[in-house]
C-alpha cells in the first residue's frame, strides 16, 4: 500500500506535532508567575461606598436569590453596579481556570470549598485585603480552607456541618434510649436495630470516590489521624490511626450493618424512609429538608434526630465540613467594590438574611446567636458540628488523589484486601502524584 | 436466493424487538421524569411514571430559566456550523481529491493529526485566540472553531474521489473555471457527503457543552445545553424535572432530523466509521 507520507514530509509532521503539543502545554500552565506574591495580604480596604460596576460570577442555586443580597448592599452603596452571571455549579473550576488562563475574568466569585484548592493553585487570585475581616469571627475549618502559603485568600461566606441523623422511632423499637456517642455505642446501636429487623442500620457513603475517601478521612481524625501533614507537606494515607479507621469503618459494612451498595446519592432519603436505613453517618443538614419533601411536612420532625457525629476511641470529634467563599481574581477590574461587597456579605446581618433566603447557615459564629438560628434542632447539631469541622485536604491533587484512595477502600470492602494493604497502595500512588505545591 | 426460515425470522425479529425496547427505556423514563416533582423524585427515584402530570417543569424552563433565549442561540450556533461546514470542508474536499498542488501530500496527513490531536490539549490556546480576537462572549466565537471540522473535510475527501475525474475534464474542456466546475458540477453530485456532513456538524455544534460554557461569559450568549446546567440547579441540589425536561426539548431538535434524514445518518456511520 502506498503511504501518504514522503520521508520528508514525515519529518515536517513530526514537527508540527511537537510544536502543537508544545502550544498545548504553554496554554495549560499558569496564567502568570509575576504579579502579586502570595506571600502577604493585600492593601486595607476603606469604609468608603462601593462605587464603578462589579462583575460576579455565581455558580449553584445561590444565584437565583444572590440579586437580593444585592439590592440590600446597594442601599448603602448607590453608585455601584452588580452584574451577575450564573454558571453550573459542577463545571466552574473549568470556566474559572479558562478565564484566569486568557485573563477574561470577572471581579468577585464565589467558590466552594471543593474547587478552592484547585483555582487556588492557578495563582490567579489577590491574597485577602488586611484587617477586612477577623479570622477568629469565623469558624476555623472555613477559614483555614482558603489559606495557601499561610495566605489568606478568601472571605468566609457561608457553611455546613455533616452530623449523624437517625431514625428515633426505629431506635426506641429496638429498646435504644440514647444517640450513639462514640464508636463502641454506634456498631451497638447498629446491632440492636439489625437484631430488631433493619436491614442495613447505616448509612455511609459508599460511592467509593473523593467523596468515601472524604468520610473515611473523618474517621481518621476521629481516631487522632489524618490524611494528610498538617503542614500540607505530603500525603499521611497510611498512617496507623487511618488504617485502625478503615478497618473500623469497612467493618460495618462487613458485619451486615451498612451496605457495600448504598444508599447512592437519591436513594439515601427512600432507604431510610422506608426503615432500609435507620441512619445517615455523617449526613449532610441538607437531607433534613428531603425527608419533608419526600414524606409530607412534619415527618423529619417526628421520625428524626439530628446529633454530633460519634467520637473515635480517644474522644476526638469530627465532622465534614463545607460551604463557599469569595474570591478576588488578580486581573479583577474593580478589586475594590468587590471586596467591599464580600465584607458586606460576612456581616451578621448579612449572613442571617442569606439564612432566611437559602438556608445556607453562617460561616460567622455570632450570626448563629440570631433569634433566626435558635430552637431548631437540626441547626444546634450543626453548629456544635462546626466546631470541629474537617475539610477536605486542602491540596490541588486532593479530587486525583481522593478517587484513588475512594477505589482503594472499595477493594478492602468488597475483597479479602486488608485496611493497611489497600492504604500503602493508595499511600504509594499518591505519593507519585504529589500535594500539587 | 436463500430465505430465512421463519423460526430463524421470528427470532431475529424478537431479538430486535427486544434490543429496541431496552435501548429506549432510558427514554421512556426521561420523558415520564419530566412531568415528576422533585418530591417525587426523593420518595421514589427510580419509578416510571409521575404521579400526576404536570407541566411545571416545563413551565419554569422557559419562564424562570430562560431557556427560550438559550435555545435561539443554540440554532443559530448550529445554523452557522453547519452552513461552514457544507461549504468550507467541500471546498476542501475538493481540493483535496481533485486538484494538484504543492504540499498537498501534506496537508491531508494534517487534517488526520488534528483529528487525532485530544480536544483538552487545543482548548485552552484555543480560547486564549479567540479572547486575543476580541470575540469572548459572542455567539461568533461559540462557532468559530466547528465551522471546519476535520472529520467534514475527510468525509468530503472520501466523497469527492467517487465523482469521476472525466467529467470535470470534459468542463474544462468547455471553457470553465474552477469555481463554476466547484459549483455547478461537483457540489450538485455531492448530495449525500454534504448531508452527512450537515447532520454530523449539526449534533457538534447541538451537543457542544465545554467550549460555549468557556466562551459565554454572560446569560445572553449561553446555549441550550449549558443553560440546562444552570437552569437545573435549585436550592442545594439539581433540580431533577427541570433537567428531565430540559433534556427531551434539547433532545427534539435531533429526533426530527434522525426522523427526516434517517438514511444520510447511516451513511454518515458507514462512511466515518462512527458511531
Amino acid at each position: 500500500m502506498r503511504s501518504y507520507l514522503t520521508k520528508r514530509n514525515r519529518v515536517l509532521l513530526g514537527a508540527a506535532l511537537i510544536t502543537v503539543t508544545a502550544v498545548a502545554l504553554t496554554g495549560c500552565g499558569r496564567a502568570s508567575d509575576t504579579g502579586n506574591a502570595a506571600g502577604g495580604s493585600g492593601a486595607a480596604i476603606d469604609d468608603k461606598p462601593a462605587t464603578g460596576t462589579v462583575e460576579l460570577w455565581a455558580q449553584g442555586a445561590d444565584g437565583d436569590k444572590l440579586p437580593d443580597m444585592i439590592a440590600e448592599f446597594k442601599k448603602s452603596n448607590p453608585d455601584v453596579e452588580i452584574e451577575l452571571t450564573k454558571l453550573p455549579g459542577d463545571q466552574f473550576a473549568s470556566k474559572m481556570t479558562a478565564a484566569i488562563t486568557a485573563g477574561t475574568v470577572p471581579d468577585l466569585i464565589f467558590s466552594y470549598t471543593e474547587d478552592q484548592p484547585a483555582l487556588l493553585n492557578t495563582d490567579g487570585f489577590d491574597p485577602m485585603p488586611e484587617g477586612l475581616v477577623k479570622e477568629d469571627d469565623f469558624f476555623s475549618a472555613m477559614w483555614a480552607n482558603s489559606i495557601v502559603d499561610d495566605v489568606q485568600y478568601g472571605v468566609p461566606w457561608y457553611t455546613y456541618a455533616n452530623v449523624l441523623i437517625y431514625r428515633t422511632d426505629l431506635a426506641q423499637e429496638a429498646g435504644v434510649a440514647a444517640a450513639p456517642k462514640d464508636w463502641d455505642e454506634l456498631r451497638t446501636f447498629a446491632e440492636d436495630l439489625k437484631s430488631n429487623g433493619v436491614e442495613f442500620p447505616l448509612a455511609l457513603a459508599a460511592s467509593y470516590d473523593k467523596y468515601t475517601a472524604a468520610q473515611v478521612g473523618v474517621f481518621a481524625v476521629q481516631n487522632g489521624g489524618s490524611l494528610l501533614k498538617a503542614d500540607r507537606s505530603a500525603w499521611t494515607i497510611n498512617d496507623p490511626k487511618n488504617v485502625e479507621a478503615l478497618e473500623f469503618w469497612s467493618g460495618l459494612i462487613k458485619d451486615g450493618l451498612s451496605s457495600a451498595d448504598g444508599p447512592q446519592f437519591l436513594d439515601t432519603v427512600p432507604w431510610s424512609s422506608q426503615g432500609k436505613n435507620a441512619a445517615i453517618v455523617d449526613g449532610g443538614p441538607w437531607f433534613a429538608s428531603w425527608f419533608d419533601d419526600a414524606n409530607g411536612a412534619g415527618w423529619g420532625a417526628d421520625h428524626l434526630a439530628f446529633v454530633d457525629n460519634p467520637t473515635g476511641p480517644g474522644g476526638d470529634q469530627a465532622a465534614t465540613t463545607g460551604g463557599g467563599s469569595w474570591f478576588v481574581p488578580k486581573d479583577a477590574k474593580n478589586k475594590d467594590a468587590a471586596w467591599k461587597f464580600s465584607r458586606f456579605m460576612s456581616e451578621p446581618t448579612s449572613q442571617v438574611k442569606w439564612y432566611e433566603l437559602m438556608h445556607n447557615m453562617p460561616a460567622l459564629r455570632a450570626a448563629w446567636e440570631d433569634p433566626a438560628l435558635q430552637g431548631d434542632p437540626l441547626l444546634d447539631a450543626v453548629h456544635s458540628a462546626l466546631e470541629h469541622g474537617v475539610g477536605q485536604p486542602n491540596v490541588s491533587t486532593w479530587s486525583q488523589v481522593g478517587d484513588i484512595l475512594g477505589k482503594q477502600i472499595e477493594t478492602v470492602v468488597r475483597g479479602d484486601v486488608s485496611a493497611q494493604d489497600a492504604l500503602d497502595a493508595a499511600q504509594q500512588q499518591a505519593e507519585s502524584i504529589g500535594v500539587g505545591q | 436466493m436463500k430465505t430465512a426460515s421463519p423460526t430463524r425470522l421470528a427470532l431475529t425479529y424478537t431479538g430486535l424487538i427486544v434490543i429496541t425496547v431496552v435501548m429506549l427505556l432510558p427514554f421512556v423514563w426521561l420523558f415520564f421524569g419530566s412531568f415528576k416533582t422533585q418530591s417525587e423524585f426523593f420518595s421514589n427515584p427510580g419509578a416510571w411514571f409521575p404521579e400526576a402530570f404536570q407541566l411545571g417543569n416545563y413551565v419554569e424552563l422557559f419562564i424562570s430559566g430562560g431557556f427560550g433565549g438559550y435555545m435561539s442561540n443554540s440554532i443559530i450556533v448550529a445554523v452557522a456550523v453547519v452552513a461552514g461546514n457544507v461549504l468550507f470542508s467541500a471546498m476542501a474536499g475538493y481540493a483535496l481529491a481533485k486538484l494538484r498542488f504543492r504540499g498537498k501530500g501534506f496537508v491531508f496527513p494534517l487534517v488526520i493529526v488534528s483529528m487525532i490531536v485530544p480536544y483538552v490539549a487545543l482548548f485552552v490556546p484555543q480560547f486564549v485566540i479567540v479572547v486575543q480576537m476580541g470575540l469572548v462572549n459572542t455567539l461568533t466565537a461559540i462557532a468559530l472553531p466547528l465551522l471546519v471540522m476535520p472529520l467534514s473535510v475527510f468525509i468530503m475527501r472520501q466523497f469527492a474521489h467517487a465523482v469521476p475525474f472525466e467529467l470535470m475534464e470534459a468542463a474544462r474542456l468547455d471553457g470553465a473555471g474552477e469555481s463554476r466546475i466547484f459549483f455547478r458540477i461537483f457540489l450538485p453530485l455531492s448530495g449525500p457527503g454534504l448531508a452527512t456532513v450537515g447532520i454530523l456538524s449539526f449534533l457538534a455544534a447541538w451537543n457542544n457543552f465545554l467550549w460555549p460554557l468557556v466562551v459565554a461569559q454572560s446569560q445572553d450568549t449561553y446555549t441550550a445545553p449549558v443553560g440546562l446546567a444552570v437552569a437545573s440547579q435549585a436550592s442545594n441540589t439539581l433540580n431533577f424535572g427541570v433537567m428531565l425536561a430540559g433534556s427531551m426539548i434539547v433532545l427534539l431538535p435531533i429526533l426530527i432530523l434522525f426522523l427526516f434524514l434517517q438514511k444520510y445518518f447511516i451513511q454518515g456511520v458507514a462512511t466515518a466509521g462512527l458511531k
